[in-house]
């Protein structure tokens, strides 16, 4: 039912990320009408290399330049294609601790919240998108920090990735959501729109009115409207308050958006651990969650340049040392930050504030980072922050400031979540327990933004398996 | 319209090419004009794209860095000699004033993954698969 560019649906998912796929699947499997719309572009996941500057470029929300705004500022970005964050994600994948949802059930007041019942929704989501160890094939790289964790007695594992290891020839199939949710999606009949983007919703006669833009390949743009009884909003954490408070709706939405800051070192070995054919590192250490995790990070030469530009000789560092190097990263919770629209200008600005708490645990965490590598072998550690001393021993550590002291572009971070918390408690939540935006008939969040706070886990996991508690659910509500 | 921007850059995008140039030359100063001009337009193409605030204040910016050397050198920067160039990336890479820290900071870590992601870097690079 399509006139001109006024398109009637029933259901509108906007946003194709983990949130909207899995919601869009549920509700398009159930045999309704379900359009999702996507601002990006429907790429393959062969588009661009992995981290590579063609895929910042193609796949990345501004080109991968998000900065919070703040006395502690905090680099971060996210996906803007089909897909959303899980295309440019290395997909290492967790369930929600229990505690992290005890948490969350008591705080805001969530309804059905613990890990039994998440339990079916994880199993749901993992039948789809594949979940896997690498095990053997994981790089020495990975493993350093799994050998050193241990040597301090702690507890480091292997997490699982959302990919299928192809163990024989080696490679595998990344599990984004454009390779397996929407995938269904679109074979259960709904219709994907990407290049749309939605810049805000109007109530009229009991149906939302959605109004927006369609990007042509030349580049130019055209308005497009939607009319749907029910939308979900699920542009992540970022962009859904952004697109709530554009509509008018205001009420907890953009006023409690968190992050996992993390800061990172390089560390350099006596021995090659950086292989061209390495899978991506999965080791984790646990210890300290959740006040803090530490992990591997993708380790390229261009990884390894951006983490080293601050040291003079960078290249000859890089070109003569690269395979003997990875970096390392310790995050943590901390960090609250808003999210508020510009007048004149289309993205959001947000504004992140670090108490002398969180820059102390995060402190904490660099030191005990440190403190794993020499344990696993490291002969020099480069902290990726401006100021601080490279290390060449355990005795060093003493040197570095117990709270962490972060100049522009040191903080960074890849999960974004918490923006509109979920809860029947209204004074701090947004929706009710199950995504309902409070006091708006058939308007429904369904993405990060619906998590009461950090995950201390990788969160994807946890964004499929609330999205698809919360779409059961209005199912069987019948989204009243 | 961008790929128009790329071809024929404006006095922003000539100023930020010039800047590029300076940052490349302190790690890689024989780097050849091809390579030179794929990490300028990737750099450029990621000022195009960044939030539109941003983009507002990255180009004023980049008009007040252009012109800042006119009292000294009696030149804008795209006209110094490339000495004076060096004084004045320094200059603002020092700076007390935080915007323009930023400014050299930010051009400088674009740059700097331009310059490692150059297929001519890639002796040491990823193949296909380390980023799976
Ligand atoms: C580089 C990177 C690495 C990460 N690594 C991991 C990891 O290893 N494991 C893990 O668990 N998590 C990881 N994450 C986080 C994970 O990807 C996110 O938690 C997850 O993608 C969030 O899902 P979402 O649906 O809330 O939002 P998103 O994935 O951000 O999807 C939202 C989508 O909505 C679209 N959109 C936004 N606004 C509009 C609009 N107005 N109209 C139309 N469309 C719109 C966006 O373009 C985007 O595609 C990583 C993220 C990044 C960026």
């Amino acid at each position: 039912m399509n006139a001109g560019n006024q398109i009637e649906t029933e259901i509108l998912v906007i946003g194709s990320g983990p949130g909207g796929a899995v919601s869009g699947t549920l509700f398009a499997e159930t045999g309704r009408h379900v359009t999702m719309v996507e601002e990006g572009d429907h790429l393959a996941l062969e588009a661009a290399p992995h981290f590579s500057r063609e895929e910042m470029l193609l796949k990345y929300r501004n080109a991968g330049v998000g900065v919070a705004l703040g006395r502690h500022k905090l680099a971060w970005v996210e996906g803007r294609c089909v897909g959303g964050g899980s295309e440019v994600n290395r997909g290492l994948y967790h369930r929600t601790p229990g505690y992290v949802l005890d948490d969350w059930r008591r705080r805001f007041a969530v309804h059905d919240l613990d890990l039994v019942g998440m339990t079916p929704h994880f199993a749901a989501c993992e039948a789809v998108a594949r979940v896997e160890y690498a095990g053997n094939a994981a790089s020495d790289m990975s493993r350093r920090l799994q050998q050193g964790a241990q040597a301090q007695g702690w507890l480091a594992i292997e997490a699982p990735r959302l990919y299928r290891y192809d163990h024989d020839r080696g490679g595998g199939v990344k599990q984004s959501m454009s390779a397996t949710f929407v995938r269904r999606f679109i074979e259960a009949g709904g219709t994907l729109l990407p290049a749309t983007r939605i810049a805000r919703l109007r109530r009229m006669n009991g149906h939302w009115i959605a109004e927006g833009t369609r990007r042509n390949p030349d580049g130019t743009r055209r308005a497009v409207t939607f009319r749907a009884r029910i939308v979900v909003a699920a542009c992540g954490a970022v962009q859904t308050p952004a697109l709530l408070r554009r509509s008018g709706l205001s009420h907890n939405i953009g006023d409690s958006l968190r992050f996992h800051p993390m800061v990172k070192v390089v560390a350099e070995f006596d021995r090659d651990v950086n292989h061209p054919d390495d899978f991506d590192p999965v080791h984790q250490v646990k210890e300290f969650e959740p006040r803090f995790g530490m992990g591997c990070s993708i380790s390229t030469p261009a990884m390894l340049g951006v983490a080293l530009s601050g040291r003079p000789d960078h290249w000859n560092l890089v070109a003569e040392r690269w395979r003997r190097m990875g970096i390392y990263y310790v995050q943590s919770g901390g960090g609250t930050a808003s999210v508020r629209n510009l007048p004149g200008f289309e993205d959001p600005i947000v504004r992140v504030r670090f108490s002398q708490g969180d820059l102390s645990v995060l402190g904490e965490g660099l030191r005990r980072l440190c403190e794993a590598l020499f344990a696993a072998g490291a002969q020099r550690i480069y902290p990726c922050l401006a100021g601080y001393p490279d290390l060449h021993s355990p005795g060093d550590l003493a040197r570095m400031p117990s709270v962490l002291h972060a100049s522009d572009g040191n903080m960074t971070s890849v999960h974004v979540f918490s923006s509109c918390p979920m809860g029947e408690d209204d004074r701090v939540s947004a929706a009710n327990s199950f995504g309902k935006v409070h006091g708006a008939d058939g308007l429904y969040i369904n993405d990060a933004s619906l998590l009461c706070g950090p995950t201390s886990v990788n969160p994807q996991g946890t964004v499929m398996a609330v999205a698809h508690r919360n779409a059961a659910e209005a199912l069987t509500r019948r989204f009243h | 319209m961008r790929d128009r921007e790329m071809a024929r850059p404006d006095a922003v995008g000539r100023c930020v090419g010039a800047l590029v140039d300076v940052l490349i030359d302190e790690t890689r100063p024989a780097l050849e004009t091809c390579e030179r001009d794929i990490v300028k337009d990737y750099v450029r193409a990621t000022l195009a794209a960044m939030p539109d605030y941003f983009r507002l204040g990255f180009r004023v910016l980049a008009l007040a860095f252009e012109l800042a050397p006119l009292p000294v050198y009696g030149h804008r920067f795209t006209r110094l000699a490339a000495a004076e160039q060096r004084r004045h990336v320094d200059a603002w890479r020092r700076s007390r004033i935080g915007p323009r820290r930023s400014m050299i900071a930010l051009y400088a870590t674009f740059a700097c993954y331009g310059l490692y992601s150059l297929p001519s870097a890639q002796g040491c690079a990823p193949a296909t698969r380390i980023a799976a």
